[in-house]
């Protein structure tokens, strides 16, 4: 035997100390972490820096990104691109590209779904 | 010493005839305790090992998975790690016995990934399963990370398209060999670089299919004189590397598969050159080229590919089972499937047509979550 069974699932998420960055990025603006130990920058933030410090202050990147690798397809489109003034480099969805730009801005994204979504920019 | 006293794989495929994972589960069970020669009560520790929840809908799985086996007063958990749950659940069990908590322990892995879903919202799943707060927000695939991983390796060690194609062959040639796989397929390398582009430079025939299945193994602290041959696990390592890519010194290298394979190795006190047969996790080909490198099971990689290598009938065979692009991939249940697919070969009794006919010593089961974010590896030995 077998029954179809729907499950609706509806979260409420919290997000704690990270709510200020997805806030800022659902407005396109990109925040980052920057350790008080060593200046590594990251976005997205990692609450522990590499060097193994706990003590980052957040600061303003430009939301300028250079597209180091992107891929396309079914799966839609995406790449890995390194943020100004960022140590680390980033996930990101593209939107808008035609192929062959290869920087970004950081777009505006849902109250209801924070996202890094880059758009075509000239600088 | 822990000794691999029973073993068994059900078949993995997209199952149809409306059996449950609970069937899959009693069948895997009941063939490996009869194996391993000891009885049920004999049996003190169960393990069980499943990516997620969503796809069975039941939670705390290893309490009705118990009753169903007729296992009362048993310790009974359940490990998960993304991918490479089998494989940690496997660990699980081998610590129980070393810390001689446990004497005989039944390790588990079940998922029913391809019939109680349908694939699209896998898929979803699927992306919550890397940083839920970044990468599933834009809902990128797990197809779209090994991509950008796999560019970055391409690039760095000239690993080509004809590659990918050939080792995609080879897995599901092999696959036509084993009668428990799901893809038992031919295909050409035109067929293969026609098929549609998922994420590039991943196209649907580079990908592994989301399968049904489960597989168990009974770890004990000693043989009878009935297992003799069983063969032992004489080292295990599991390490992590950072879940967003971007975040990694090495974005296109599965770090973690390194240090979980030193710590492996340092256990078993062997070297890497020592491995005569593996089965290694290639959710995509790329990742069987990225695991093999990061393994040290090759200093020659592209050479040794080319040449053939790594062919069943070559110096190390490496996915003769056809891995999980060709035996397919039930989630929990691949890491210790793979584990199992090990010690048949060791003692001897792997399906007829692809028993290596010069018996390794060592042999390695590697498997991963995420896009190598979580590493769990594990060596056992021959004893025949």
């Amino acid at each position: 035997m077998i029954i179809n069974k729907k499950l609706e699932l509806s979260y409420n998420l919290s997000f704690g100390v990270m709510s200020k960055w997805l806030t800022e990025l659902t407005k396109g603006q990109a925040l980052a972490l920057k350790c008080s130990n060593c200046n590594n920058v990251s976005f997205p933030p990692q609450k522990v820096c590499s060097c193994g410090s706990n003590r980052s202050s957040w600061i303003k990147l430009s939301g300028v990104a250079k597209i180091l690798s992107k891929t396309l397809g079914q799966d839609g489109s995406y790449a890995i691109a390194k943020f100004e003034g960022c140590s680390s480099s980033s996930i990101v969805k593209l939107k808008n590209f035609k192929g062959f730009e290869s920087v970004g801005k950081l777009a505006p994204s849902s109250v209801s779904n924070p996202s890094i979504i880059l758009t075509p920019t000239d600088r | 010493m822990v000794f691999v006293t029973g073993y068994h794989l059900t078949e993995f495929n997209r199952r149809k005839d409306g059996s449950s994972y609970r069937d899959w589960i009693s069948e895997t069970f009941e063939a490996s305790l009869e194996m391993s020669c000891l009885d049920r009560k004999d049996i003190d520790t169960l393990i069980v090992s499943s990516e997620s929840d969503f796809f069975t809908l039941q939670l705390n799985p290893s309490t009705v998975i118990a009753d169903d086996l007729g296992l009362q007063n048993v310790e009974a958990l359940r490990v998960e790690g993304g991918g490479a749950s089998g494989q940690l659940a496997v660990h699980q069990g081998i610590k129980s016995i070393l810390s001689n908590t446990s004497e005989n322990v039944a390790v588990i892995g079940f998922d029913p990934s391809a019939s109680n879903l349908p694939s699209e919202t896998v898929k979803k799943l699927y992306s919550y399963s890397f940083d839920a707060w970044t990468d599933g927000m834009n809902e990128v695939t797990a197809t779209s990370l090994y991509a950008l991983s796999i560019q970055i390796f391409m690039d760095k060690t000239g690993l080509d398209e004809n590659d990918l194609a050939n080792l995609t062959i080879n897995n599901r040639n092999n696959a036509c060999l084993n009668p428990g796989a799901h893809l038992k397929l031919k295909h050409t390398q035109e067929e293969i670089m026609n098929s549609p582009v998922i994420s590039s430079p991943y196209r649907r025939l580079h990908c592994s299919p989301l399968s049904d299945g489960a597989a168990s193994i009974i770890l004990s602290n000693k043989t009878s004189s009935k297992r003799k041959t069983a063969p032992s696990i004489i080292g295990i390592g599991s390490a992590n590397d950072k879940v967003n890519l971007g975040a990694r010194d090495e974005m296109g290298e599965f770090s973690s598969k390194k240090h979980a394979m030193k710590k492996a190795c340092q256990m078993a006190q062997i070297l890497p050159s020592k491995i005569g047969f593996a089965e290694v996790y290639d959710a995509f080909a790329g990742a069987q080229f990225q695991a093999i490198k990061a393994l040290g099971l090759s200093n020659e990689l592209l050479k040794d590919f080319r040449d053939g290598i790594f062919n069943l009938d070559g110096k190390l065979p490496i996915n003769i089972s056809g891995g999980l692009m060709g035996q397919g991939a039930p989630v929990g249940a691949t890491g210790v499937g793979q584990t199992a697919t090990c010690a048949m070969i060791l003692e001897g009794n792997y399906h007829e047509k692809l028993q290596i006919s010069s018996m390794p010593k060592y042999a390695l089961a590697d498997t991963h979550g995420g896009v190598g974010t979580i590493s769990a590896v594990s060596i056992l030995e021959s004893n025949i």
